[in-house]
Protein backbone atom coordinates (compact mmCIF):
# COMPACT_ATOMS: atom_id res chain seq x y z
CA UNK A 1 0.00 0.00 0.00
CA UNK A 2 1.35 3.74 -0.93
CA UNK A 3 1.95 5.28 2.43
CA UNK A 4 3.01 9.21 3.45
CA UNK A 5 6.43 9.14 3.67
CA UNK A 6 8.39 10.18 6.96
CA UNK A 7 9.67 14.08 6.92
CA UNK A 8 12.38 15.69 8.14
CA UNK A 9 11.99 18.49 10.47
CA UNK A 10 13.65 21.83 10.05
CA UNK A 11 16.05 23.06 12.69
CA UNK A 12 17.77 26.54 13.83
CA UNK A 13 21.70 26.15 14.97
CA UNK A 14 21.76 28.84 18.10
CA UNK A 15 25.38 29.26 16.91
CA UNK A 16 24.62 31.21 13.75
CA UNK A 17 24.21 34.60 15.87
CA UNK A 18 27.82 34.53 16.73
CA UNK A 19 29.13 33.12 13.23
CA UNK A 20 26.67 36.04 11.41
CA UNK A 21 28.67 38.47 14.05
CA UNK A 22 31.53 36.85 13.10
CA UNK A 23 30.66 37.18 9.08
CA UNK A 24 30.10 41.20 9.95
CA UNK A 25 33.42 41.89 11.02
CA UNK A 26 34.56 40.43 8.03
CA UNK A 27 36.54 37.73 9.81
CA UNK A 28 37.71 35.25 7.05
CA UNK A 29 37.20 31.45 9.04
CA UNK A 30 33.65 32.51 9.86
CA UNK A 31 32.96 33.28 6.17
CA UNK A 32 34.48 30.24 4.92
CA UNK A 33 32.75 28.09 7.63
CA UNK A 34 29.46 29.81 6.63
CA UNK A 35 30.06 29.34 3.13
CA UNK A 36 30.83 25.57 3.47
CA UNK A 37 28.07 25.06 5.64
CA UNK A 38 25.54 25.90 2.99
CA UNK A 39 27.51 25.69 -0.32
CA UNK A 40 25.80 22.44 -1.16
CA UNK A 41 22.29 23.58 -0.16
CA UNK A 42 23.02 26.73 -1.93
CA UNK A 43 24.80 25.01 -5.33
CA UNK A 44 22.43 22.28 -5.38
CA UNK A 45 19.50 24.30 -5.88
CA UNK A 46 20.66 27.26 -7.70
CA UNK A 47 22.22 23.77 -9.86
CA UNK A 48 18.73 22.97 -10.50
CA UNK A 49 17.21 25.88 -11.14
CA UNK A 50 19.25 27.91 -13.81
CA UNK A 51 20.91 24.10 -14.62
CA UNK A 52 24.68 23.00 -15.40
CA UNK A 53 25.61 25.59 -17.30
CA UNK A 54 25.42 29.18 -15.18
CA UNK A 55 24.99 27.36 -11.52
CA UNK A 56 28.49 28.15 -10.43
CA UNK A 57 28.16 31.92 -11.87
CA UNK A 58 24.79 32.06 -9.82
CA UNK A 59 26.26 30.38 -6.60
CA UNK A 60 29.03 32.76 -6.43
CA UNK A 61 26.27 35.49 -6.86
CA UNK A 62 24.37 34.04 -4.17
CA UNK A 63 27.57 34.29 -1.49
CA UNK A 64 28.60 37.19 -2.28
CA UNK A 65 24.66 38.66 -1.78
CA UNK A 66 24.66 36.63 1.22
CA UNK A 67 28.34 38.05 2.73
CA UNK A 68 27.33 41.84 1.97
CA UNK A 69 23.92 41.79 2.93
CA UNK A 70 24.70 39.97 6.57
CA UNK A 71 25.11 43.49 7.63
CA UNK A 72 21.34 43.81 7.22
CA UNK A 73 19.74 40.17 7.80
CA UNK A 74 17.98 40.93 11.17
CA UNK A 75 17.50 37.75 12.08
CA UNK A 76 13.24 37.74 11.39
CA UNK A 77 14.02 34.70 9.64
CA UNK A 78 16.30 31.57 10.40
CA UNK A 79 19.25 32.47 8.48
CA UNK A 80 18.97 29.55 6.48
CA UNK A 81 15.75 30.47 5.11
CA UNK A 82 17.14 34.07 4.15
CA UNK A 83 20.30 32.57 1.88
CA UNK A 84 17.79 30.06 0.41
CA UNK A 85 15.42 33.24 0.13
CA UNK A 86 18.75 35.02 -2.05
CA UNK A 87 19.16 31.34 -3.98
CA UNK A 88 15.62 31.33 -5.42
CA UNK A 89 15.52 34.89 -6.16
CA UNK A 90 18.77 34.77 -7.99
CA UNK A 91 18.38 31.91 -9.69
CA UNK A 92 14.62 32.27 -10.48
CA UNK A 93 15.82 36.24 -11.82
CA UNK A 94 18.70 34.52 -13.88
CA UNK A 95 15.89 32.22 -15.76
CA UNK A 96 13.91 35.21 -16.05
CA UNK A 97 17.21 36.84 -17.70
CA UNK A 98 18.05 34.50 -19.83
CA UNK A 99 14.69 33.17 -21.03
CA UNK A 100 14.55 29.45 -22.19
CA UNK A 101 17.96 30.19 -23.68
CA UNK A 102 20.38 26.90 -22.73
CA UNK A 103 17.28 24.93 -20.95
CA UNK A 104 17.48 21.41 -22.13
CA UNK A 105 15.14 20.54 -24.31
CA UNK A 106 12.54 17.48 -25.35
CA UNK A 107 15.63 15.83 -27.03
CA UNK A 108 17.61 15.48 -24.39
CA UNK A 109 14.28 13.86 -22.73
CA UNK A 110 13.84 11.45 -25.53
CA UNK A 111 18.02 10.79 -25.62
CA UNK A 112 16.99 9.30 -22.14
CA UNK A 113 15.13 6.48 -23.28
CA UNK A 114 13.14 4.04 -20.90
CA UNK A 115 15.08 0.91 -19.75
CA UNK A 116 13.88 -2.01 -21.67
CA UNK A 117 15.05 -4.36 -18.83
CA UNK A 118 12.85 -5.63 -15.97
CA UNK A 119 14.91 -4.21 -12.84
CA UNK A 120 15.30 -0.79 -11.39
CA UNK A 121 16.18 1.69 -13.71
CA UNK A 122 19.89 2.71 -13.01
CA UNK A 123 19.12 5.79 -15.23
CA UNK A 124 16.27 7.10 -12.99
CA UNK A 125 18.03 9.81 -11.53
CA UNK A 126 19.29 10.89 -14.91
CA UNK A 127 15.70 11.11 -16.18
CA UNK A 128 14.32 12.64 -13.04
CA UNK A 129 16.69 15.48 -13.79
CA UNK A 130 15.99 16.03 -17.68
CA UNK A 131 12.06 15.45 -16.44
CA UNK A 132 12.96 18.16 -14.00
CA UNK A 133 14.53 21.22 -16.68
CA UNK A 134 11.26 20.55 -18.44
CA UNK A 135 9.06 22.24 -16.00
CA UNK A 136 9.06 26.41 -15.15
CA UNK A 137 11.28 27.63 -13.22
CA UNK A 138 9.28 28.05 -10.69
CA UNK A 139 7.75 24.56 -10.12
CA UNK A 140 11.60 23.45 -10.27
CA UNK A 141 12.08 25.74 -7.02
CA UNK A 142 9.35 23.71 -5.18
CA UNK A 143 10.37 20.63 -6.31
CA UNK A 144 13.82 21.32 -5.03
CA UNK A 145 13.31 22.77 -1.91
CA UNK A 146 10.48 20.28 -0.70
CA UNK A 147 11.30 17.40 -2.07
CA UNK A 148 14.94 17.57 -2.12
CA UNK A 149 15.58 19.89 0.38
CA UNK A 150 12.80 18.34 2.90
CA UNK A 151 11.82 21.79 3.87
CA UNK A 152 7.92 22.26 4.70
CA UNK A 153 5.53 24.34 3.49
CA UNK A 154 5.68 26.30 6.11
CA UNK A 155 9.77 27.42 5.30
CA UNK A 156 9.03 27.23 1.08
CA UNK A 157 6.34 29.62 1.42
CA UNK A 158 8.34 32.19 3.15
CA UNK A 159 11.27 31.45 0.85
CA UNK A 160 9.47 31.97 -2.20
CA UNK A 161 7.19 35.20 -0.67
CA UNK A 162 4.26 33.16 -0.86
CA UNK A 163 1.24 31.41 0.96
CA UNK A 164 1.77 28.14 2.21
CA UNK A 165 -1.71 26.97 0.13
CA UNK A 166 0.20 28.36 -3.02
CA UNK A 167 3.34 26.36 -1.55
CA UNK A 168 0.95 23.15 -1.75
CA UNK A 169 -1.16 23.88 -4.82
CA UNK A 170 2.33 24.58 -6.55
CA UNK A 171 3.95 21.38 -5.43
CA UNK A 172 0.82 19.23 -6.28
CA UNK A 173 1.27 21.09 -10.12
CA UNK A 174 4.66 20.30 -10.09
CA UNK A 175 4.45 16.79 -9.24
CA UNK A 176 1.69 16.10 -11.17
CA UNK A 177 3.96 17.56 -14.48
CA UNK A 178 6.92 15.60 -13.77
CA UNK A 179 4.76 12.56 -13.47
CA UNK A 180 3.65 12.84 -17.14
CA UNK A 181 6.95 13.93 -18.11
CA UNK A 182 8.03 10.40 -16.54
CA UNK A 183 5.34 8.70 -18.03
CA UNK A 184 7.06 5.91 -19.64
CA UNK A 185 9.81 5.31 -17.22
CA UNK A 186 7.00 5.12 -14.08
CA UNK A 187 4.91 2.88 -16.14
CA UNK A 188 8.05 0.62 -16.43
CA UNK A 189 8.59 1.12 -12.52
CA UNK A 190 4.87 -0.31 -12.26
CA UNK A 191 5.13 -3.28 -14.56
CA UNK A 192 7.63 -4.28 -12.10
CA UNK A 193 5.99 -4.65 -9.53
CA UNK A 194 8.32 -2.51 -7.09
CA UNK A 195 7.31 -0.24 -4.65
CA UNK A 196 7.58 3.31 -4.80
CA UNK A 197 11.65 4.75 -4.67
CA UNK A 198 11.75 5.11 -0.92
CA UNK A 199 12.64 8.57 0.59
CA UNK A 200 15.54 8.25 2.96
CA UNK A 201 14.48 9.73 6.53
CA UNK A 202 17.60 11.82 6.76
CA UNK A 203 17.30 13.12 2.97
CA UNK A 204 17.11 16.83 3.95
CA UNK A 205 19.52 18.80 6.19
CA UNK A 206 16.94 21.35 7.14
CA UNK A 207 17.32 24.99 7.70
CA UNK A 208 19.95 25.86 9.99
CA UNK B 1 -14.73 9.74 -1.75
CA UNK B 2 -14.50 10.32 -5.72
CA UNK B 3 -11.49 9.49 -7.71
CA UNK B 4 -11.17 13.85 -8.66
CA UNK B 5 -11.42 14.33 -4.36
CA UNK B 6 -8.07 11.61 -3.92
CA UNK B 7 -6.50 13.01 -7.12
CA UNK B 8 -6.54 16.63 -5.69
CA UNK B 9 -5.54 15.37 -1.92
CA UNK B 10 -3.21 12.88 -3.46
CA UNK B 11 0.60 15.08 -2.61
CA UNK B 12 -0.88 15.81 1.15
CA UNK B 13 -1.64 12.21 1.71
CA UNK B 14 1.77 11.44 0.78
CA UNK B 15 3.22 14.26 2.40
CA UNK B 16 1.30 13.12 5.59
CA UNK B 17 -0.47 16.50 5.63
CA UNK B 18 -4.14 14.99 5.83
CA UNK B 19 -6.09 14.50 8.97
CA UNK B 20 -6.57 10.78 9.90
CA UNK B 21 -9.64 10.45 9.00
CA UNK B 22 -8.91 11.71 5.47
CA UNK B 23 -6.09 9.31 5.64
CA UNK B 24 -7.95 6.20 5.80
CA UNK B 25 -10.51 7.61 3.38
CA UNK B 26 -7.62 8.08 0.84
CA UNK B 27 -6.36 4.58 1.29
CA UNK B 28 -9.68 3.02 1.15
CA UNK B 29 -9.77 4.82 -2.14
CA UNK B 30 -6.81 3.01 -3.38
CA UNK B 31 -7.35 -0.12 -2.06
CA UNK B 32 -10.03 -0.22 -4.42
CA UNK B 33 -9.59 2.15 -7.51
CA UNK B 34 -6.58 0.22 -9.79
CA UNK B 35 -6.56 4.21 -11.53
CA UNK B 36 -5.94 6.33 -8.52
CA UNK B 37 -4.13 3.40 -7.15
CA UNK B 38 -1.68 3.67 -10.28
CA UNK B 39 -1.59 7.51 -9.81
CA UNK B 40 -0.82 7.48 -6.39
CA UNK B 41 2.06 4.91 -7.10
CA UNK B 42 3.21 7.26 -10.02
CA UNK B 43 3.31 10.16 -7.36
CA UNK B 44 5.70 8.19 -4.60
CA UNK B 45 8.31 6.91 -7.50
CA UNK B 46 8.32 10.34 -8.61
CA UNK B 47 8.47 12.04 -4.55
CA UNK B 48 10.71 9.38 -3.91
CA UNK B 49 13.31 9.59 -6.96
CA UNK B 50 13.17 13.12 -6.29
CA UNK B 51 14.61 12.38 -2.89
CA UNK B 52 17.01 10.36 -4.08
CA UNK B 53 18.75 12.30 -6.74
CA UNK B 54 22.92 12.82 -5.39
CA UNK B 55 23.25 15.91 -4.21
CA UNK B 56 25.22 18.46 -6.86
CA UNK B 57 28.70 18.97 -5.53
CA UNK B 58 29.86 22.73 -5.63
CA UNK B 59 33.23 23.39 -8.06
CA UNK B 60 35.99 23.04 -5.62
CA UNK B 61 36.71 26.78 -7.80
CA UNK B 62 33.54 28.44 -6.11
CA UNK B 63 34.96 29.56 -2.71
CA UNK B 64 37.90 31.46 -4.92
CA UNK B 65 34.79 32.83 -7.11
CA UNK B 66 32.79 34.05 -4.01
CA UNK B 67 36.13 35.82 -2.66
CA UNK B 68 37.01 37.58 -5.77
CA UNK B 69 33.32 38.39 -6.36
CA UNK B 70 33.83 40.23 -2.68
CA UNK B 71 36.80 41.98 -3.67
CA UNK B 72 35.29 43.26 -6.93
CA UNK B 73 32.64 44.40 -5.16
CA UNK B 74 34.38 46.03 -2.33
CA UNK B 75 36.58 47.70 -4.73
CA UNK B 76 33.67 49.33 -6.51
CA UNK B 77 32.50 50.35 -2.86
CA UNK B 78 36.11 52.18 -2.74
CA UNK B 79 35.23 54.33 -5.35
CA UNK B 80 31.98 56.11 -4.02
CA UNK B 81 31.66 58.63 -1.98
CA UNK B 82 29.76 57.82 1.76
CA UNK B 83 26.51 59.23 0.31
CA UNK B 84 26.08 57.04 -2.50
CA UNK B 85 27.14 54.13 0.04
CA UNK B 86 24.44 55.28 2.71
CA UNK B 87 20.99 55.04 0.84
CA UNK B 88 18.96 54.48 3.83
CA UNK B 89 20.79 56.90 5.44
CA UNK B 90 20.53 59.84 3.26
CA UNK B 91 16.56 59.72 3.11
CA UNK B 92 16.93 58.77 6.97
CA UNK B 93 18.80 62.52 6.75
CA UNK B 94 15.87 64.20 4.31
CA UNK B 95 12.77 62.55 5.62
CA UNK B 96 13.25 64.67 8.96
CA UNK B 97 12.97 68.04 7.03
CA UNK B 98 10.02 66.96 4.41
CA UNK B 99 7.43 66.32 7.07
CA UNK B 100 7.37 70.21 8.54
CA UNK B 101 7.63 71.30 4.68
CA UNK B 102 4.10 69.41 3.69
CA UNK B 103 2.66 70.30 6.76
CA UNK B 104 3.31 74.35 6.80
CA UNK B 105 2.34 74.13 2.97
CA UNK B 106 -0.55 72.47 4.49
CA UNK B 107 -1.18 74.98 7.09
CA UNK B 108 -0.34 77.89 4.62
CA UNK B 109 -3.36 76.50 2.18
CA UNK B 110 -5.47 76.76 5.25
CA UNK B 111 -4.40 80.00 6.35
CA UNK B 112 -4.95 81.97 2.88
CA UNK B 113 -8.49 79.97 3.02
CA UNK B 114 -9.36 81.54 6.13
CA UNK B 115 -7.74 85.03 5.30
CA UNK B 116 -9.54 84.62 1.91
CA UNK B 117 -13.03 83.85 3.66
CA UNK B 118 -12.44 86.65 6.05
CA UNK B 119 -11.96 89.19 3.19
CA UNK B 120 -14.74 88.20 1.43
CA UNK B 121 -16.75 88.47 4.56
CA UNK B 122 -15.74 92.24 5.67
CA UNK B 123 -16.18 93.66 2.06
CA UNK B 124 -19.50 94.52 1.78
CA UNK B 125 -20.40 96.19 5.42
CA UNK B 126 -17.88 95.10 7.51
CA UNK B 127 -19.91 93.83 10.30
CA UNK B 128 -21.91 90.71 9.76
CA UNK B 129 -18.78 88.83 8.57
CA UNK B 130 -16.15 89.93 11.29
CA UNK B 131 -19.04 87.78 13.23
CA UNK B 132 -18.51 84.80 11.25
CA UNK B 133 -14.90 84.29 12.08
CA UNK B 134 -14.13 84.06 15.58
CA UNK B 135 -12.13 80.90 15.64
CA UNK B 136 -10.35 82.02 12.55
CA UNK B 137 -7.08 83.11 14.36
CA UNK B 138 -7.03 80.33 16.70
CA UNK B 139 -6.97 78.18 14.24
CA UNK B 140 -4.34 79.63 11.79
CA UNK B 141 -2.41 80.85 14.72
CA UNK B 142 -1.92 77.31 16.21
CA UNK B 143 -0.24 75.50 13.33
CA UNK B 144 2.91 78.10 12.98
CA UNK B 145 3.20 77.58 16.60
CA UNK B 146 6.91 76.93 16.43
CA UNK B 147 7.81 79.99 13.58
CA UNK B 148 11.96 80.34 13.26
CA UNK B 149 12.98 83.25 15.66
CA UNK B 150 11.98 86.87 14.30
CA UNK B 151 9.21 85.18 12.52
CA UNK B 152 7.03 87.34 13.72
CA UNK B 153 7.32 89.83 11.60
CA UNK B 154 6.23 93.75 11.84
CA UNK B 155 3.24 94.37 8.99
CA UNK B 156 5.76 96.07 7.06
CA UNK B 157 6.66 92.02 5.49
CA UNK B 158 2.86 91.71 4.86
CA UNK B 159 2.81 90.14 1.38
CA UNK B 160 -0.71 91.59 1.14
CA UNK B 161 -1.71 95.43 1.50
CA UNK B 162 -2.40 96.15 4.99
CA UNK B 163 -5.78 97.05 6.23
CA UNK B 164 -6.54 100.52 6.79
CA UNK B 165 -8.95 99.74 9.51
CA UNK B 166 -6.04 97.56 11.13
CA UNK B 167 -6.71 100.19 14.49
CA UNK B 168 -10.41 99.69 14.70
CA UNK B 169 -10.84 96.53 13.78
CA UNK B 170 -9.36 94.30 16.75
CA UNK B 171 -9.95 90.72 15.16
CA UNK B 172 -7.90 91.59 11.92
CA UNK B 173 -4.60 92.00 12.55
CA UNK B 174 -4.71 88.56 14.52
CA UNK B 175 -5.99 87.07 11.14
CA UNK B 176 -3.53 88.51 9.39
CA UNK B 177 -0.36 87.88 11.52
CA UNK B 178 -0.90 83.92 11.12
CA UNK B 179 -0.35 84.29 7.62
CA UNK B 180 2.80 86.64 7.59
CA UNK B 181 4.38 83.38 10.32
CA UNK B 182 3.60 81.00 7.79
CA UNK B 183 5.08 82.61 4.82
CA UNK B 184 8.17 83.64 6.85
CA UNK B 185 8.38 80.29 8.16
CA UNK B 186 7.50 78.55 4.79
CA UNK B 187 10.49 80.50 3.20
CA UNK B 188 13.00 79.54 6.00
CA UNK B 189 11.71 75.79 6.06
CA UNK B 190 12.02 75.80 1.94
CA UNK B 191 15.80 77.94 2.20
CA UNK B 192 17.01 75.01 4.75
CA UNK B 193 15.74 72.26 2.64
CA UNK B 194 17.14 73.63 -0.61
CA UNK B 195 20.55 73.55 1.44
CA UNK B 196 20.05 70.26 2.70
CA UNK B 197 19.59 69.05 -0.87
CA UNK B 198 21.77 71.01 -2.21
CA UNK B 199 24.79 69.27 -0.15
CA UNK B 200 23.50 66.01 -0.93
CA UNK B 201 23.01 66.35 -4.96
CA UNK B 202 27.02 68.00 -4.94
CA UNK B 203 28.27 64.42 -3.22
CA UNK B 204 26.34 62.32 -5.17
CA UNK B 205 27.27 64.30 -8.11
CA UNK B 206 30.49 63.26 -7.44
CA UNK B 207 29.93 59.46 -7.39
CA UNK B 208 27.71 59.67 -10.15
CA UNK B 209 30.45 61.40 -12.41
CA UNK B 210 32.74 58.26 -12.76
CA UNK B 211 29.89 56.48 -13.57
CA UNK B 212 28.77 59.08 -16.00
CA UNK B 213 32.39 58.84 -17.90
CA UNK B 214 32.24 55.11 -18.68
CA UNK B 215 29.29 56.23 -20.79
CA UNK B 216 28.49 56.41 -24.39
CA UNK B 217 28.48 59.82 -25.36
CA UNK B 218 24.33 60.41 -26.32
CA UNK B 219 24.00 58.94 -23.02
CA UNK B 220 26.26 61.30 -21.37
CA UNK B 221 23.92 64.22 -23.07
CA UNK B 222 20.76 62.41 -22.08
CA UNK B 223 21.67 61.93 -18.66
CA UNK B 224 23.03 66.06 -18.12
CA UNK B 225 19.96 67.16 -19.61
CA UNK B 226 17.74 64.98 -17.21
CA UNK B 227 20.20 66.38 -14.61
CA UNK B 228 19.75 70.06 -15.84
CA UNK B 229 15.84 70.10 -15.94
CA UNK B 230 15.71 68.40 -12.85
CA UNK B 231 17.52 71.38 -11.68
CA UNK B 232 15.85 73.67 -13.06
CA UNK B 233 12.89 72.58 -11.62
CA UNK B 234 14.27 72.46 -8.34
CA UNK B 235 16.01 75.73 -7.91
CA UNK B 236 13.42 77.81 -9.54
CA UNK B 237 10.07 76.34 -9.08
CA UNK B 238 7.75 78.33 -7.08
CA UNK B 239 5.59 75.65 -5.42
CA UNK B 240 6.93 74.07 -2.93
CA UNK B 241 5.95 70.52 -3.31
CA UNK B 242 6.82 70.92 -7.25
CA UNK B 243 10.66 71.99 -5.59
CA UNK B 244 10.68 68.95 -3.60
CA UNK B 245 9.34 66.54 -5.94
CA UNK B 246 12.01 67.56 -8.30
CA UNK B 247 15.29 67.35 -5.49
CA UNK B 248 13.97 64.06 -4.48
CA UNK B 249 13.99 63.25 -8.68
CA UNK B 250 17.09 64.46 -8.98
CA UNK B 251 18.85 62.89 -5.82
CA UNK B 252 17.15 59.60 -6.87
CA UNK B 253 18.30 59.23 -10.24
CA UNK B 254 22.18 60.55 -9.12
CA UNK B 255 21.71 57.97 -6.52
CA UNK B 256 21.18 55.25 -8.61
CA UNK B 257 23.56 55.99 -11.53
CA UNK B 258 25.92 56.50 -8.43
CA UNK B 259 25.30 52.93 -7.46
CA UNK B 260 26.17 51.79 -10.85
CA UNK B 261 22.51 51.25 -11.45
CA UNK B 262 21.62 51.63 -15.52
CA UNK B 263 19.07 54.39 -15.02
CA UNK B 264 16.06 53.75 -18.08
CA UNK B 265 16.05 57.44 -18.42
CA UNK B 266 19.22 58.11 -19.59
CA UNK B 267 20.21 54.68 -21.00
CA UNK B 268 18.24 54.41 -24.06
Amino acid sequence: MVRPRARPTAASGPEDALLIEACRRGEQRAMETLYHQYKRRVFGLVHRIVGAADAEEVAQDVFVRVFRGLGSFRGDAALGTWIYRLAVNASLSHVARRGRRGEVGDDELERVAAPEEARRDPRLSERVEAAMAQLPAGYRAILVLHDIEGLSHEECAAIMDCRVGTSKSQLHKARGRMRELLGPALAAERARGGGPVPASDDGGEGLA
Amino acid sequence: MKCADVEARLSAYLDAELSAELSSAVRGHLRACDACRALAEDHAHVIGALASLPPAEPPPALWAAVERGLAAAETVDARRSPWSLGGARLWARLRPHLVPAAALAAAAGLAVVVIESRRGGDAPSGSGGAGQTPQAPGVASGEPGEPSPGSATAPGSLSSPPDPDVGASPPAPSIVQPKVDIDVALAAERARLDDVYRAAVAELAEAAAEERAGWRVPEQRAFDARIAALTRTAELADDVEARERAWQALVSVLQRVALGERVAEVRR
